[in-house]
């Protein structure tokens, strides 16, 4: 595995060269390659793109599965970027974005009141904030992660832009409804974690997105404020297209069909069910760090002749 | 993360924990010698090889270091990476704030108690040192040494006074000092979710005054009929069975004297290895070599506690030979991986800022406060029941685990989960329960308050009714304070004039 991982990894950059169009930094270890591409941008290229992407990712995958990863670049030390010479249209995602999240502004939250005059004011337990993408920009939402403070409950409301129509703002629809993120709004369980919003939660498909509407409710009257902080939109991984595929990729595929799976195997799918695994595998590593002495052995050397304790 | 994906992340952890365990060896070994026998076929193998480890007893081995392992309140991994390694542990910051500010009040107190007597926090013992300890071990309660310049670090009181003081930051009256309309009832005034009465009787329903319990329905005017005698024969077939969950679920409603040692010992899955007594030698030279502060913290607490108690003063040797070796038990520090609270650290002299000669203090990361030797009493908290087997077996110590509980863990740590003490204090004054004394007092104050802090008796009292008779339990954990002296008379020997009656 490690071996293909290897040879997948130097045909990858051998396809780069060859295209020769394509500008990307490689942010592991000493190895760097660059190319800039001057071409406009076409479908065919595009496709090739989306192909190289998804190869990438993959490699990755592969890498960290077989624990391989320092052998060959991780996901998150890639970073494709196309330089575009036409304007308009949508800027494509890039690979950092699948890891870093899409750079979105996030405006300030809204707190709704209700009352007649300003000192009359109450407040209603309802906040909202916004996370809008740049102009003309959308995106495909694969997940939506934040960290709570104090919010019991949490709605999703998206702006798509409606199909056909390349103008306009597009159309708001509800994503989410009252996500509960407190067990009990008036006590602390729950109050400060990280939660995710997964697509497959959600009620409609929340590809083309424009922007973004949370909707925080806290109905309990014992908190001062609250909110939700760190709000990133991880965008999907785009489809592979069909289309005629070089020898490498599609020995690529045939490893892909290999990989026990329950159903189709794509690059994103496979990527969610891998994270849960990374994501045990960082807490148990960053666990396994800390804290812990040689079982049996308290001493350094035969000596335990110690200063006083340190307060940090 | 739904139910699926939860299931598989726990059976992950399971398996990735029991590896390399010493179980795991013994029924790899095992397998591979049942392939010997002629039942086993090589069409069906895996199937033959599986029955027999089930009838062998190996399958019930499995059961209860898994069930085992999930007594231990591990920390449920977030799947949302973003999620640092803290919060992970304990997801509330002003509550981290708060650990690590008690932490380094305990580490001010104890550096400034080494450095205002002049005791360094370790040493090496001199040969002649050695010598001399190793032959007076069983006898340690004979050493008249000086220890009025040591006093506690902190007592349970000291805890309470942390634990009232907490405050939410984002709670409406988080920051009042003085009570006002949205204070809560009670000392504790941190807004965590904790059981009512309808989910205590629910979860307790074990100590319904319906049901029998030892220690209450076994008084001396009752008649043996009526609930002793039966339940009695109910603890020898439930260790026959050899069922750790079984074991738990009996004990819940107290424990033969007898049979006390054995059941814990079913319960905490502890067993008589050869390996063990190894670890307890090393764990005993780490004694006899070092001399550390903490040694003479625990000799006066001992001095404090057991030998001023009327029921713990003839064990007065055997707690000194018990904690001295589980302050220099390392194995206890894998408690930390899931508890927020953090194990004192300290450098070897000379190499200050050196992380390759950095070392805990003491070896297993806890330091002692009042009252600590009592928990020695506790197997429930400490995990040592076969340590006092050293009196009933051959004369040679039997080596115990060693391994503190999450449950020691949750008498000093500030955490909001449920089983954790902060959460037993709110669910205590709460108004949820009311505690009745045995002299039908029904007013409790905060001195009440600091005893029952004590996870070692979270005690409650279900019933309306005054003249009921306290009944001190704790959820899955005996009485102490009704019989103490039975339970220890049942580790000594038959032939010992204290030894039990059975």
């Amino acid at each position: 595995m490690f071996r293909l991982c290897l040879m997948l990894q130097w045909q990858a950059i051998t396809y780069f060269f060859f295209f020769g169009n394509i500008c990307f930094t490689m942010l592991h270890g000493n190895f760097e390659s660059k190319t800039s591409w001057r071409d406009e941008t076409t479908q065919t290229s595009q496709e090739k793109l989306h192909k190289l992407i998804n190869c990438c990712r993959f490699l990755d995958l592969i890498a960290r599965a077989t624990g391989a990863a320092s052998a060959i670049p991780t996901a998150s030390g890639w970073s494709v970027v196309v330089e575009h010479a036409q304007d308009g249209g949508d800027a494509k995602m890039s690979a950092s974005d699948v890891t870093r999240g899409v750079a979105c502004a996030l405006k300030p939250p809204v707190f709704l009141h209700f009352g007649g005059s300003e000192m009359q004011a109450s407040c209603s337990g309802v906040c909202v904030i916004d996370a809008s993408l740049p102009p003309g920009k959308t995106v495909n939402i694969e997940t939506i992660t934040f960290k709570n403070f104090y919010t019991a409950l949490v709605s999703v409301r998206l702006r798509r832009r409606s199909p056909g129509r390349e103008g306009g703002g597009g159309e708001w629809c509800t994503a989410l409804r009252d996500r509960p993120l407190m067990t009990n709004p008036h006590a602390e369980s729950g109050a400060q974690d990280y939660c995710s919003i997964d697509r497959k939660q959600m009620r409609v498909e929340p590809d083309d997105v424009s922007s973004v509407r949370l909707v925080l409710k806290q109905p309990s009257c014992a908190w001062l404020t609250f909110g939700v902080e760190d709000v990133l939109l991880f965008p999907r991984a785009q489809p592979e297209p069909v289309g005629e595929l070089s020898d490498w990729l599609s020995a690529l595929n045939l490893v892909e069909q290999r990989l026990p799976t329950q159903g189709s195997l794509d690059a994103a799918s496979v990527s969610c069910r891998l994270q849960p695994m990374w994501a045990l595998s960082e807490v148990t590593t960053r666990s396994s760090r800390s804290h812990t002495a040689p079982v049996g052995r308290f001493d350094v050397d035969g000596s335990y002749d110690i200063n006083l304790l340190s307060l940090t | 993360m739904d139910e699926g994906a939860e299931l598989s992340l726990t059976i992950v952890q399971l398996v990735q924990r029991l590896k390399g365990s010493h179980l795991h060896a013994q029924m790899e070994r095992e397998a591979r010698e049942c392939l010997h026998q002629p039942e086993i076929r090589l069409d069906s193998i895996k199937d033959d090889v599986r029955s027999f480890l089930r009838t062998s007893g190996w399958e019930k081995k499995l059961q209860n270091a898994v069930y085992r392992e999930l007594q231990v309140e591990r920390l449920a991994s977030s799947l949302t990476a973003a999620a640092p390694p803290e919060h992970v542990k304990e997801p509330l910051a002003y509550m981290r704030k708060a650990q690590a500010g008690w932490e380094r009040r305990i580490l001010k107190s104890l550096n400034g108690m080494s450095t205002e007597l002049g005791v360094p926090l370790a040493r090496m013992r001199t040969a002649a040192e050695q010598r001399e300890l190793s032959s007076k071990w069983n006898e340690m309660g004979t050493d008249e040494a000086d220890l009025t310049g040591f006093r506690p670090i902190y007592a349970a009181k000291d805890f309470l006074e942390v634990v009232v003081a907490l405050r939410s930051p984002n709670h409406k009256c988080g920051g009042d000092e003085e009570p006002g309309t949205r204070s809560h009832w009670g000392l504790i005034q941190v807004p965590l979710d904790v059981q009512d009465i309808q989910q205590l009787r629910g979860a307790y329903a074990e100590l319904n005054l319906a049901a029998g319990q030892l220690g209450i329905d076994d008084d001396g005017h009752i008649h043996p009929d009526f609930f002793e005698r039966d339940y009695v024969e109910t603890a020898k077939k439930v260790l026959g069975g050899q069922d750790s969950a079984a074991a738990q679920q009996y004990s819940r409603r107290g424990c033969p004297t007898g049979l006390r040692a054995d059941l814990w010992a079913l319960i905490l899955n502890s067993v008589d290895r050869p390996q063990d007594a190894m670890h307890f030698e090393q764990l005993k030279a780490g004694v006899v070599q070092h001399d550390l502060l903490v040694d003479h913290l625990i000799r006066k607490d001992v001095k404090l506690t057991a030998s001023n108690d009327d029921y713990y003063f003839v064990f007065e040797d055997f707690l000194y030979q018990v904690l001295l070796c589980f302050s220099r038990d390392a194995s206890v520090l894998e408690h930390f991986k899931y508890n927020s609270a953090t194990p004192p650290k300290s450098y070897i002299r000379g190499k200050e800022g050196d992380e390759a000669y950095a070392v805990v203090y003491p070896p297993n990361g806890v330091i002692p406060f009042h009252g600590f030797s009592m928990y020695a009493a506790h197997p429930r908290l400490f995990q040592w029941p076969r340590c006092a087997s050293c009196t009933r077996s051959r004369q040679s110590c039997t080596a115990c685990s060693g391994r503190c509980t999450p449950a020691t863990f949750s008498a000093y740590t500030l955490c909001p989960r449920r089983a954790r003490v902060s959460c037993r204090c709110v669910c205590f004054w709460s108004g949820s329960c009311r505690r009745t004394c045995r002299d039908s007092s029904t007013t409790c104050d905060g001195s009440e308050l600091s005893r029952y802090a004590s996870p070692l008796s979270g005690c409650f009292e279900l019933s309306q009714d005054i003249s009921a008779p306290t009944s001190c339990f704790s959820f899955g954990t005996e009485s102490w304070a009704t019989t103490p002296w039975s339970w220890w008379r049942s580790w000594l020997p038959p032939s010992s004039p204290f030894g039990p009656r059975t």
